[in-house]
């Protein structure tokens, strides 16, 4: 065995990240070992970008990293461009919208406030350990109590009115409030991207208020880059750990999780090293920490059982496009920087897509948001749905098809883009899993619904941040709160470890 | 004339309602807008010679109290329960489904011996569910925004059951009320005809499909009937599903009840926010000063009320409320006993519910044809031939089959509903099922077919929706039919809603007739006795 730590951190994301630094600023002796040759996780590097808007950082967990959060947030909000079947896109930044009619305006400037309400009083869970069932403790219980206390002070008709959408689907909201087209379908791309339901799908408006909880120095529920882009928040993050004594070590992946008398010891690499410490923290999925770097040998059948039927089938596509020269927009003007472009011209278009999806089809008209990077020159499209269980498996000849099809929604708003295309990479849900140890290829390391959040996150029995070996702890996005760039996870099982304490 | 109450709509749950208060003492009137009580729970003729249940046709939910407390068996309810059923698929197999435990292990063995297993676990964890949620249908949800002792009291106690269940069954039950039907199975088997044959339960009358979380809620629906005390079991009322009502009907009248047939309601008479009677569509008019609605509350509320009556709120959440028919249905007389290729012959099976499937995606991509806007290219239909049970109801040696069918819409996306397009849906389904039972065409005598807007049409049920408005969470419990006012009562000061778009729901159930009138009674101050366990 090597050198001597308090704890390792299986993977570098941001959550492993956020977790070594809550644990290394109390003075433990940290280790994050890293697979890939960065740190970032999905935020990724310069070559390639899982997450290129990186918008959900907790604010609490920045103020406690003392992080520059006005940097974190940049200058201003991103802006939304949604792109309807013709004419000019809508421009949507928070509770605004501009480019529709007065009445359309006034009704989502209402919905997004109410609904931004209601994503607050349920986001008070977000940076609490959730309540073990039948047994909470009464921090946990007070967490509860909180919540449930916000929601009344949200008064007697949007108390109601929480409860009724709170299972609902995003489309019967939407429809209700707005009404379909492209605005609905930015929308319903926020309720559904990542995950694998359709915005018909009851369940879909509580990942909309997922991302409504967002928060930020611009507002609730905005996307917000970071000046210099995701390096510069993960560059804050790292500098955290290692300001604070950790240390990280890139290029060495974890093939072992160690256990010595039911109790968690260390790692083994694949190099074959292995490296000692009482505590450890994975970043990787709840079915790759468990199932493969555990090992089933160290778990009940019902449990395996559990984690297993966790689900968490990926149903997004990134693809790479670098441009030569970037073609106007055919409705007039130019793509910025810091601005998001979202093709969803309904969501009618949205469970369209998710039709085909469901039996393992790749969709005629896929649709996805993008972003363009100025200096790389870059168009970074995140398209669904694009299943994980593909039919005929993710071939090159399923990928070009992918990324033609892409392709030719873009071109309809950027006449002369494809001849402009000089590269172009796609990652299936096959690539996210095996570079990023999450299985199934799931943003969120498993779908965000109501039977997989909370005190049911990852599942039933595994929440709580601790596994059933002592002293190993699940700190990525398949633990409580659950995914997005918010740094929680994370958060929350470092303190969970530190309140265990004895290691 | 001046009564104590009066009940508009001489369904199972109006029925239900009014037999309750006139059991309590109140002078009851009904009234119905049909020549004959019953609503969706009717014995009609289909053709001269054959009787059949006009709409709904599987007896399960009626809750044992109410059968006990309006003595239902005395005034001539019979129910007989029926043995299982099958699923047929493409490649000529089939698996039988059977109410004795020890055959329905070797046929789950004869399929796969995990699946046996499985069934095991998957009947006692559906069952524990069952167990949970019972009490509750005869109960009125609480508000939870409400700061009241009576709404504070029964929160704790819906509360203190859910913590009684100890912390692994919490968790299961919160998956059960959120999950999908399909992932749900996928948990306990693996043999995809057996899920389709059960996943059935999940979307009956839904729009939703087998992949949309919240339909493993919905199977419960269907599950949490009994017969004879078995829990689960389905059965057939002698006579069709009018003895259920016409047995409602005669416990009423023994109890001082009277019943007006042949007129409907033509508005609620209100005077300063306090509900004085009705005025019929003849033109009668009849005052009590509680009036209890059968009907929807859209047509209680946007169709009979002025609108200036009720608070815009409300009147907003009536409006959203959710119907969307998605079920059509064939009743078709049959000059014998159509064969199956794919069953051994009298198989007893065939006496229970019958499907044509492969596998869950089937009923899903059936779903998506609906989302469309289409009857489903190839649906889902529950078939029965009820009269191998009951042969009272066809001449000696035919026959009736009366087909469910999920998928249809209440509106075509192209084209109407027309004779066209009726009989081309009713091809659809019979070609389907003609290739699993070659015969089956040639012994059509007579065929009804019945799309949702035909449903509505005739059985007053709105966009042909059976539940009156559509089970999901937005619409259960505390929010059905309308957060706020889901306690039977209105905006309206004596006016109360006693239909299936109150909590529980839908299906030949009674619990939100029972539900209201406890309400109602509760109101007047009477002493709240209706036979029934907690």
């Amino acid at each position: 065995m090597s050198g001597r730590y308090d704890a390792i951190i299986i993977g570098a994301g941001h959550n492993g990240l956020v977790g070594a630094a809550v644990l290394a600023r109390k003075g433990k002796k940290v280790l994050v070992l890293e697979a890939r040759d960065h740190v970032g996780g999905m935020l990724g590097d310069a070559s390639f970008r899982v997450a290129p808007l990186p918008y959900a950082l907790r604010p609490e967990i920045a103020r406690m990293l003392q992080l520059d959060q006005k940097r974190l947030h940049g200058a201003k909000p991103v802006e939304t461009l949604a792109f309807g079947s013709d004419g000019p896109p809508l421009r949507i930044i928070g509770g605004q919208v501009t480019g529709t009619d007065a009445i359309t305006e006034h009704d989502y400037a209402i919905l997004h406030a109410r609904l931004g309400r209601q994503a607050r009083a349920l986001g008070v869970m977000m940076l609490q350990s959730p309540p073990g069932l039948g047994k909470a403790s009464l921090g946990e219980m007070a967490g509860l109590a909180k919540m449930a206390l916000k929601m009344r002070l949200l008064g007697k008709t949007e108390m109601r009115d929480l409860l009724r959408i709170i299972l609902s689907n995003a489309w019967d909201l939407l429809n209700d409030e707005i009404g379909d087209g492209p605005l609905a379908g930015a929308l319903a791309m926020d309720a559904t991207l990542g995950g694998a339901m359709g915005p018909r799908s009851p369940g879909t408006v509580l990942t909309l208020l997922y991302r409504m909880a967002s928060q930020s120095s611009h507002g609730h529920g905005l996307r917000v880059m970071p000046e210099g882009g995701p390096d510069a928040l993960v560059k804050a993050l790292s500098d955290c750990v290692t300001s604070a004594g950790g240390e990280i070590r890139t290029g060495v992946a974890v093939e072992k999780i160690l256990v010595d008398q039911d109790r968690a010891a260390g790692v083994r690499l694949q190099s074959g090293e292995e490296i000692a410490a009482p505590l450890v923290l994975s970043n990787a999925s709840p079915k790759t920490t468990l199932l493969t770097l555990l090992g089933v040998e160290h778990l009940d059948g019902e449990f395996i059982r559990r984690c297993r039927n966790m689900a968490s089938k990926g149903m997004v596509s990134r693809l790479d496009f670098d441009i030569a020269q970037m073609p106007s927009l055919r409705s007039g003007g130019k793509i910025e920087q810091g601005q998001r472009l979202v093709f969803a011209p309904t969501m009618q278009a949205i469970e369209a897509s998710f039709n085909a999806a469901k039996y393992g089809d790749l969709p005629e008209r896929p649709v996805f948001e993008a972003t363009y990077d100025t200096t790389a020159k870059r168009l970074c499209v995140t398209a669904q749905f694009t299943p994980h269980d593909l039919k005929g498996g993710w071939t090159d000849d399923a990928k070009s098809a992918l990324a033609s099809s892409v392709m030719a929604a873009l071109e309809e708003a950027l006449p002369g883009l494809s001849s402009a295309v000089t590269a172009s990479r796609v990652m299936s849900p096959v690539d996210i899993e095996t570079g990023y140890g999450a299985s199934g290829g799931h943003w969120h390391h498993g779908e965000l619904r109501v039977d997989q959040l909370l005190m049911l996150r990852p599942f039933d029995g595994a929440a709580q941040y601790r596994m059933p070996v002592k002293g190993l702890y699940l700190c990525g996005a398949g633990a409580h709160p659950g995914g997005d760039i918010s740094g929680a996870p994370g958060f929350n099982a470092a303190r969970a470890a530190l309140r265990d304490g004895g290691h | 004339m001046k009564y104590d109450a009066i009940i508009v709509g001489a369904g199972h749950n109006g029925l239900t309602a009014a037999c309750f208060m006139a059991r309590a003492g109140l002078k009851t009137l009904i009234v119905e807008k049909e020549d004959h009580v019953g609503g969706a729970a009717v014995s009609l003729s289909l053709t001269p010679g054959w009787t059949y249940s006009n709409c709904s046709y599987v007896c399960s939910l009626l809750r044992p109290e109410i059968i006990r407390a309006l003595e239902l068996p005395k005034h001539g309810l019979q129910v007989i329960p029926y043995e299982g059923g099958a699923v047929f698929d493409s490649k000529g197999g089939y698996f039988a489904y059977m109410s004795d435990h020890d055959a329905l292990r070797r046929e789950l063995i004869r399929h796969s011996p995990r699946d046996a297993d499985g069934y095991e676990r998957y009947s006692r964890a559906v069952m524990r569910q069952c167990r949970f949620i019972k009490p509750l249908l005869l109960r009125t949800a609480p508000d939870p925004a409400s700061l009241k002792p009576r709404d504070i009291s029964e929160l704790l106690y819906i509360l203190k059951r859910f913590h009684n269940l100890g912390a692994r069954e919490m968790a299961e039950t919160v998956r059960f009320w959120t999950m999908s039907i399909a992932e749900y199975l996928d948990q306990y088997f693996e043999t995809p005809m057996i899920k389709a044959y059960i996943a059935g339960s999940g979307i009956i009358g839904t729009g939703l499909g087998p992949y949309s979380p919240g339909t493993a809620y919905v199977l419960l629906h269907h599950y949490m009937g009994e017969v004879d005390g078995a829990i689960g079991a389905w059965g057939f009322a002698r006579g069709g599903m009018g003895s259920i009502t016409q047995a409602m009907a005669r416990s009423f009248e023994a109890s001082g009840g009277e019943i007006r047939t042949g007129s409907g309601l033509d508005r609620f008479i209100v005077r300063d926010g306090k509900v004085r009677g009705v005025v019929l569509d003849n033109g009668d008019e009849l005052y009590a000063e509680t009036v209890v609605s059968g009907m929807d509350v859209r047509r209680t509320f946007i169709d009979h009320t002025d609108e200036g009556e009720l608070p815009q709120e409300f009147v907003k959440g009536v409006k959203r409320y959710r119907f969307r028919g998605s079920s059509g249905k064939l009743n078709i007389a049959l000059d014998g006993m159509p064969t199956f290729t794919g069953a051994p012959k009298d198989a007893s099976f065939l006496r229970g519910d019958l499907h044509f499937l492969d596998d869950m995606a089937e009923i899903e991509r059936a779903y998506d044809d609906w989302k469309d806007g289409k009857w489903s290219a190839s649906p889902y239909v529950d078939f029965l031939i009820p009269t191998q049970i009951d042969p009272t109801m066809a001449p000696p040696g035919k026959h009736y089959a009366t087909i469910f069918v999920q998928y249809a819409p209440y509106e075509l996306a192209q084209g109407e509903w027309d004779n066209a397009n009726r009989e081309a849906f009713a091809e659809t389904v019979i070609s389907k099922i003609e290739r699993h039972s070659p015969d089956f065409r040639k012994l059509i005598v007579h065929k009804e077919i019945r799309t949702p807007k035909d449903i509505e049409d005739q059985v007053g049920l709105t966009e042909g929706n059976i539940f009156q408005g559509e089970l999901t969470f937005d619409q259960l419990l505390f929010n059905r039919p309308v957060p706020g006012y889901a306690q039977y009562r209105s905006p309206i000061k004596g006016l109360y809603m006693c239909g299936s778009s109150t909590h529980p729901g839908g299906g030949v159930m009674g619990a939100p007739g029972a539900n209201a009138a406890r309400e109602v009674l509760s109101d007047l101050g009477h002493r709240i006795d209706m036979g029934m366990s907690a």
